[in-house]
């Protein structure tokens, strides 16, 4: 029985030096990348070395080294429901990050259509706000974009641009109104310490709605997994939208403006927008489309115990095992078939984290007969919302979250 | 009988249970200083290079 813990097309430098030519590795290597991995996207290539040299992480996909886009190896989502921290994925937008923060001179700004300024020390809020735990998906709007077909620009991800940790931190509602919001504020911006590369680009910042902001979920984490940040996870202090995608876990987070207009900056007007249309789809080429902010999540699911390719026993029970999360709420079932969608059945549902955080899910499957199998999983949230038959289309790759199928051999 | 000794057991029950409250630490956080790698490979190679 082909239960395995190594996944997705994990292949050493050996091999890879005999398909590839052992010149070409060592140019295009880093000296401190270790081996390889096949992240088998269709659009080629994709084979990207597998790293240990970012301090406080482990073995993490080295998708880009400045600044630093991190995948996280998908066997890890088969270990449990939380992802370790030393393996959460990392993804920042600019090259100029402070790699030294001292927790006695950081401050957290409040300030704009507020009754007064704050400046609060990290023991003001670490010590003087009630402190709050939720378990949350953190997924780049960008995951899974190295499957899209045709291909488009940006981090070409595998499935590893998510993960689920547990948060501690303060209510952002709470920060709030210790400022005192003032009336017709309209939405707040967040900002933090990462810096652009040249003097006229764009500070990385994200806005969300007044009424959002003070919903009393979203909340400015300060652990995660009862352990206090990675530096490349946003140390000391992120901002945690649940049920919303990455781009507005703002990281190191240092400033919280309060807008009594809607935010036109480059990141929320620009950049991360989707188009107006169901599945964030539109055809290649299509133009002339309305594009709004990206925003909540939708289901997903993944098979984490089986890769394709893959043997398995005929006519012997198999178990089948994986991760699920509902998006922007919880996840109401789990769906999978072994003939290609013809007939679902329901996989058995593990404890439930929170409504924003992964369930792991797990069934037992036997293939009647030898011969090639392909296995889908879908997830349908508590909203009603399941997973689409086909990809969704769009220019910058994001919101990806077809069905998945992972194909089998019973022998 | 059991009832006779019920008081006793849950007053010894509570007795020795933990302060949860009272004996949690408080949450600390520490400086951190690291230091990045560094490369010159900022993106992976594209379509049609041999790795």
């Amino acid at each position: 029985m082909a239960e395995i813990g190594a996944l997705h097309h994990l292949i050493t430098r050996r091999r890879l030096l005999g398909a590839a030519g052992m010149g070409a590795l060592a140019l295009t290597n880093p000296s401190w990348a270790e081996t390889t991995i096949d992240l088998a996207l269709p659009g080629g290539p994709g084979v990207r070395p597998i790293t240990t040299g970012f301090p406080q992480k482990g073995p993490m996909i080295l998708q880009r080294t400045r600044p630093p886009l991190l995948e996280t190896p998908f066997e890890v989502f088969d270990k449990g429901v939380f992802t370790p921290n030393d393996q959460f994925y990392v993804r920042w937008h600019w090259a100029v990050i402070p790699t030294d923060i001292d927790i006695g001179k950081f401050s957290l700004t409040v300030r704009g259509h507020v009754n007064q300024t704050l400046s609060l020390s990290l023991n003001d809020i670490l010590h003087g706000l009630p402190s709050v735990q939720l378990a949350a998906v953190n997924q780049c709007s960008g995951n899974s974009r190295g499957f899209f077909q045709p291909r488009v620009p940006g981090g070409e991800w595998a499935n590893g641009a998510m993960g689920n940790a547990l948060w501690t931190g303060v209510r952002l509602k709470d920060v709030l109104d210790k400022a005192g919001v003032k009336s017709g504020a309209v939405q707040v911006r967040f900002k933090g310490l990462e810096e652009p590369v040249v003097a006229d680009a764009p500070h990385f910042m994200k806005s969300l709605d007044i009424d959002h902001a003070r919903d009393g979920e979203v909340m400015i984490a300060y652990a995660m997994n009862g352990e206090q940040l990675p530096l490349v996870n946003g140390f000391p202090l992120r901002l945690v939208v649940p049920g919303w995608y990455a781009t507005y876990w703002v990281k190191m987070l240092s400033d919280i403006e309060v807008l009594n207009e809607v935010d036109t900056n480059y990141w929320t007007k620009v950049a991360y927008t989707i188009p107006d249309t169901p599945h964030a789809s539109i055809k290649p080429g299509e133009t002339n489309v309305k594009m709004v902010p990206i925003n909540r999540m939708v289901p997903r699911s993944f098979v984490t115990n089986i890769a394709s390719g893959h043997k398995v026993n005929a006519a012997t029970p198999t178990t089948l095992r994986g991760i699920a999360f509902g998006g922007d709420c919880g996840v109401a079932g789990v769906d999978y078939s072994i003939d290609r969608g013809q007939n679902w059945r329901q996989a058995q549902l593990e404890k439930d984290e929170g409504k924003y955080g992964f369930r792991r899910w797990q069934t037992q499957f036997t293939l009647p007969s030898p011969g090639k199998y392909t296995v889908l999983t879908r997830c349908t949230n508590s909203n009603g919302v399941a997973q689409p038959d086909t990809p969704n289309w769009n220019p910058a790759g994001f919101m990806r979250n077809v069905v998945e199928s992972v194909d089998i051999v019973a022998a | 009988m059991f009832r006779n000794f019920l008081p006793a057991i849950v007053l010894l029950g509570v007795a020795s249970m933990p302060f949860v409250a009272s004996a949690a630490t408080p949450f600390e956080l520490k400086s951190v200083k690291i230091d990045l790698p560094d490369s010159d490979k900022m993106f992976p190679d594209g379509p049609g290079s041999l790795s």
